[in-house]
C-alpha cells in the first residue's frame, strides 16, 4: 500500500508513529482539564435557574436573571467590586516587582548552603495554611493580648493599644504585607526559573564590555524577562475578579467593622449565601467572575498582542 | 532511548487510569426516588408490631412488606464539633437487632458535626449520597431548606398518615409546625416542646460569694447578677457574647422570631396582635444594646469579636459564670452531666411552646432518600419503640452509661457517648439522664400541659420568592450585630450612631419589604 503513496507522504505516514508517546504522555492534563475544566460547564446553567434538590440541574425552573441581583442590591457592592479589583491591580504589579527583585538578588547568592536556607525559608510561607496565617496575624493584633500592643505600643513605647480588628484603615496594609510574605516565594521561584535560563554568554560578554552589574541586569536581564513578566501579568488579570478567600476571611476575622476595606466579592457571596444555601445565586457570582476576569485576559492579550507579539499568549 | 519511551508511554496511561479513577461514582440523579408503593387501604389490618392500624388514608399502604430485602435507613446524628465516638457500628448492630425483624429495615448511623450539618445535608443530597432522616432545624432552619426541595413531602401519598401513625398520635397538632408551602415537610423531634427563655448561672459559685439570684428576673437582675460576681471573682467572665454573630436576644427577649436572628421579623405579643415588626428598629433592640455598652464599660462582658471560644466551653471549664439557655428539663439534664458544678437558672420569659422551640429540632426526610416509606417507618419505629430510642440517645448498658441504683429510667452516662443535639424518641417512654428520675417526665408533662400555646405557633414564613432580600439582610445583620452587641463603640453616642446605619443598611437591603411578606402569609394564615 504504501508503495503507492507520494514521497513526502510515506515519509509523514511512518514519522507520526514517532509522536504517540508523547500524545499519550498528554492523556492525563488533557483529561484533568476536560474532567475538571470542560465538563463542569454544564453546571454554568445553575446561574439562571433556582435549583431544586428533586428536579436536578436540568429539570430546575429558569429565573433568568435573577440569581444576579443580590450581587447589587446592596449598598456593598461598589465597595467590594472596588476592593476586588484595586487590591488584584496593585498586587499584580506589586508581585511583579517585589519576585523579579527578589530573584535577582537571590541568584547573586554564591554560598549554597546559604542560598538552600533562604530558599526554604522564603518558600515557606507559601506553603502554609491561611487559617494558620490568620491566627500568627491574630497572635500580633490581637486588642488584648498582641504582641504589638503588648509587647511594643504599651510594653515598650508606653502607649494605648490600636484597635486592629475595629478600625479598617490599617487594612489595605496589613492584608497587603501578609499577601506578600506568603506570595513572594512562588513569585520569587517563578522568575528565578526565567532568570536561569537566561544564556550565561551575555553577561560574559557584557562583562567583557565593562558593564555594571546594574547594566547587565537593566540590559539583559530584565529585557529577556519580558515575556514571562508579561505571560504571567495577562494570566493573573483573568482572576481579577476574584479574591483569596482565606486572606479576605480569615486573617480580619470577618469583622464587620472593617468590612469597608476587607469585603470582596468571594467574602460577600460566602456570607450572604451562609444561610441561604442558594446554589443558583453562588453559581451566578461565580460565572461573572469568570466572564469578567475572561474579558480582561482577552484584552490584556489583545494589547500585549499590539506592542509585542511574540509575547502574546494566543 | 527506546527504554525511556516505554517508561514515560506507562507512566501516562498510568496517570491517565488514575484520572479516570478518580472521577468517582457514579451518582443518583437527584429526583429519582423510588415512589413507595401505592395501593388500596387496609384499615384495620393488624401491624407487624402486632397493633391495629388505625384507619388509613388512601394512598400508600400501611403495612410494610416483610418479604423484600431489608432497607438501610440513614439517619443524622449531630453532635459538637471534633467528637468522634467510638462504638457507632455496635449501637447499630443493637438497633438492627430489634428493628429488623419488627420492620424489616436497619440503621445507619452518619454522626455529623453541628457546624458541618449545613454543607454535609446539601453536598449529600446534591450528591445522591446515602442520607434518609435528615436533621432539621437548630442550625439548619426548615425555613431555609423550602425554596430548594432538599426534604420529600411527607404528605404524598398520605405517607405521614399512613406509615407515621405513631409521630401522629405523640405529635397531634404540633405537626403542623413541619407543614409550610402546601407540603408536610417536617415533623417536630421533641415530644416536650415547652421552655422558658433566660439563663443559667453557677450556683456553687452564687453560694460561695453568698450571691442570691431569684428564679424569676429580667435584664436588671441579670446585670446586678453579672456586678456581684465579677466583685466576688474578677477573672472570671460574668457574661460572654463571644464574636456577637447570634443575637442573644433569641434566648433571652420576650418575642417571637422568624428566620435566623430575626431576620424575616418578630412579633412582641400575639395574644395582642399579631403584627410583623422588625426587632432591630424597635426601642426593645435600642434599649438592649445601649445595655450591653453599659456592660461592656462596667467590664461585664469582654466586648472582643475576635473572640471564637464558644460559650459552652468557657461554662464547663468555670471560666464564665452565666450563659443563655432555653430552660427545659432536656437541656437541665445536659448540663447536669456535662458540667462539674451545679447550675441553676433564672427565666426571662415565661413557659410557652412556641415557634422557635418547636421548629428547633425537627426530622424530615431528604428528597433524595431511595425509599421515603422506610425512612417513615424507621422514624415511626424509633418513637415507638423506647429501647431504640433509648440506644439512640445513651448508647448500650454498661458501656456507655450505668442505670442509676433504685430507678428503672435513671441513667448515669459515662461521657463515652453524648449526642448532644440529638432529640428523637418519645421522651415520656424512654429512660432520662440522672440527676432526672421519674418525676422529672411528670414535671416535663405537667410543663407541656401548662405552657402557652399561641395562635401563630404552627405558622412558617415561606421565604423562596425573598432570596435575594434574605440573603443581603442575613449578611447586613453579621455585619452590625456582633459590635452592637459586643459593645465595641467608643461612646453611647457612637453606639446610636451605628445603630442607625444599621437600621438604614436593612432597610436598604429589603426587609421591609420581607417583613410585608411576612405579614400577609401570617394574616392569610390566622384567618383559615
Amino acid at each position: 500500500m504504501d508503495k503507492h503513496l507520494p514521497k513526502g507522504l510515506k515519509k509523514k505516514k511512518r514519522n507520526w508513529k514517532r509522536w504517540i508517546p508523547f500524545y499519550i504522555m498528554f492523556i492525563p492534563g488533557f483529561l484533568y482539564v476536560l474532567v475538571n475544566n470542560y465538563i463542569p460547564l454544564y453546571g454554568l446553567q445553575l446561574a439562571f435557574k433556582q435549583f431544586s434538590f428533586a428536579k436536578g440541574i436540568g429539570g430546575s425552573a429558569s429565573v433568568g436573571w435573577k440569581n444576579f441581583r443580590f450581587l447589587f442590591a446592596s449598598n456593598d457592592a461598589t465597595i467590594m467590586i472596588r476592593n476586588t479589583v484595586l487590591y488584584n491591580v496593585f498586587w499584580i504589579f506589586l508581585g511583579v516587582f517585589v519576585g523579579i527583585t527578589s530573584a535577582i538578588l537571590f541568584n547573586e547568592i554564591r554560598n549554597k548552603t546559604a542560598k538552600k536556607f533562604y530558599q526554604t525559608s522564603i518558600l515557606l510561607p507559601y506553603l502554609m495554611s491561611m487559617v494558620v496565617v490568620a491566627y500568627l496575624a491574630y497572635a500580633f493584633l490581637s486588642p488584648n493580648t498582641g504582641l504589638i500592643n503588648k509587647g511594643l505600643m504599651e510594653g515598650l513605647l508606653g502607649k494605648e493599644g490600636i484597635k486592629w480588628y475595629s478600625d479598617s484603615k490599617y487594612w489595605p496594609f496589613i492584608l497587603t504585607f501578609v499577601h506578600q510574605w506568603k506570595g513572594i516565594g512562588f513569585g520569587m521561584l517563578l522568575y528565578l526559573s526565567a532568570l536561569i535560563g537566561i544564556d550565561t554568554s551575555y553577561y560574559e560578554a557584557a562583562t567583557l564590555d565593562g558593564a555594571t552589574r546594574w547594566q547587565q541586569i537593566k540590559f539583559i536581564t530584565l529585557p529577556l524577562l519580558k515575556p514571562t513578566v508579561l505571560m504571567l501579568v495577562t494570566l493573573s488579570l483573568g482572576q481579577i475578579f476574584r479574591s483569596d478567600f482565606g486572606l479576605f476571611f480569615q486573617v480580619p476575622m470577618n469583622q464587620g467593622a472593617i468590612y469597608s476595606t476587607t469585603q470582596t466579592i468571594d467574602t460577600y457571596v460566602y456570607r450572604t449565601l451562609l444561610v441561604n444555601n442558594n446554589y443558583g445565586m453562588s453559581a451566578a457570582a461565580s460565572f461573572l467572575q469568570s466572564v469578567v476576569g475572561f474579558i480582561f485576559i482577552v484584552t490584556a492579550n489583545a494589547v500585549v498582542r499590539k506592542l509585542d507579539e511574540k509575547s502574546s499568549l494566543f | 532511548m527506546k527504554a525511556k519511551k516505554i517508561m514515560s508511554m506507562l507512566l501516562g496511561l498510568t496517570l491517565s487510569t488514575s484520572v479516570l479513577a478518580a472521577c468517582g461514582t457514579p451518582a443518583t440523579t437527584a429526583g429519582t426516588t423510588a415512589a413507595p408503593a401505592a395501593t388500596t387501604t387496609k384499615a384495620g389490618e393488624t401491624t407487624a408490631e402486632g397493633t391495629t392500624a388505625a384507619p388509613t388514608q388512601s394512598g400508600i399502604t400501611s403495612e410494610i412488606d416483610m418479604n423484600e430485602e431489608p432497607f438501610t435507613v440513614a439517619i443524622q446524628v449531630v453532635t459538637l464539633p471534633g467528637t468522634a465516638f467510638e462504638g457507632t457500628e455496635d449501637r447499630e448492630a443493637a438497633i438492627n437487632a430489634i428493628m429488623e425483624p419488627a420492620i424489616n429495615a436497619k440503621i445507619d448511623i452518619q454522626e455529623v458535626w453541628i457546624s458541618e450539618l449545613n454543607n454535609t445535608t446539601t453536598m449529600a443530597v446534591a450528591g445522591g449520597e446515602k442520607i434518609d432522616l435528615v436533621h432539621v432545624g437548630t442550625v439548619q432552619k426548615l425555613s431555609s431548606m423550602v425554596g430548594q426541595d432538599l426534604l420529600y413531602d411527607m404528605n404524598t401519598e398520605n405517607l405521614l398518615q399512613n406509615r407515621g401513625q405513631e409521630l401522629v398520635a405523640i405529635f397531634g397538632e404540633k405537626i403542623k409546625s413541619g407543614y409550610v408551602k402546601g407540603q408536610q415537610l417536617a415533623v417536630p423531634a421533641r415530644v416536650f416542646n415547652a421552655s422558658a427563655k433566660g439563663f443559667s448561672y453557677n450556683k456553687d459559685l452564687a453560694d460561695k460569694h453568698g450571691i442570691v439570684i431569684p428564679e424569676k428576673g429580667d435584664f436588671d437582675v441579670l446585670g446586678k447578677a453579672l456586678k456581684d460576681i465579677k466583685a466576688a471573682e474578677p477573672d472570671m467572665i460574668p457574661f460572654y457574647t463571644g464574636s456577637g454573630e447570634l443575637n442573644f436576644l433569641t434566648w433571652m427577649g420576650n418575642f417571637d422570631g422568624f428566620g435566623s436572628e430575626a431576620s424575616y421579623g418578630v412579633i412582641f405579643d400575639a395574644e395582642k396582635e399579631a403584627k410583623v415588626e422588625n426587632l432591630y428598629a424597635s426601642d426593645y433592640f435600642k434599649d438592649y444594646v445601649l445595655r450591653m455598652w453599659q456592660w461592656k464599660q462596667d467590664g461585664l462582658i469582654s466586648g472582643d469579636t475576635t473572640d471564637t471560644r464558644t460559650t459552652q466551653e468557657l461554662y464547663a471549664a468555670e471560666q464564665l459564670f452565666t450563659t443563655v439557655v432555653g430552660i427545659e428539663e432536656m437541656q437541665k439534664l445536659q448540663y447536669a452531666s456535662m458540667n462539674p458544678f451545679e447550675s441553676a437558672y433564672v427565666e426571662m420569659v415565661p413557659v410557652s411552646v412556641s415557634n422557635g422551640s418547636l421548629t428547633e429540632y425537627m426530622w424530615g426526610i431528604a428528597t433524595n432518600s431511595e425509599r421515603p416509606d422506610k425512612a417513615m417507618d424507621v422514624l415511626n419505629f424509633i418513637y415507638k419503640n423506647s429501647e431504640v430510642a433509648n440506644i439512640l440517645n445513651f448508647g448500650l448498658k454498661d458501656v456507655n452509661y450505668t442505670m442509676v441504683e433504685g430507678s428503672e429510667v435513671s441513667v448515669q452516662q459515662n461521657g463515652t457517648y453524648l449526642p448532644i443535639f440529638l432529640r428523637i424518641g418519645n421522651t415520656a417512654e424512654m429512660m432520662i439522664q440522672a440527676p432526672a428520675n421519674e418525676e422529672t417526665l411528670i414535671n416535663m408533662k405537667k410543663m407541656e400541659d401548662e405552657a402557652k400555646v399561641s395562635e401563630i405557633t404552627f405558622y412558617m414564613f415561606d421565604n423562596s420568592e425573598f432570596g435575594t432580600e434574605t440573603s443581603v439582610i442575613a449578611s447586613t445583620i453579621k455585619e452590625y450585630l456582633p459590635r452592637l452587641q459586643s459593645g465595641t463603640e467608643a461612646s453611647e453616642e457612637a453606639t446610636l450612631a451605628l445603630l442607625e446605619e444599621f437600621k438604614s443598611k436593612l432597610v436598604a437591603s429589603g426587609i421591609d419589604d420581607v417583613i410585608a411578606a411576612n405579614q400577609a402569609q401570617l394574616d392569610a394564615f390566622l384567618a383559615q
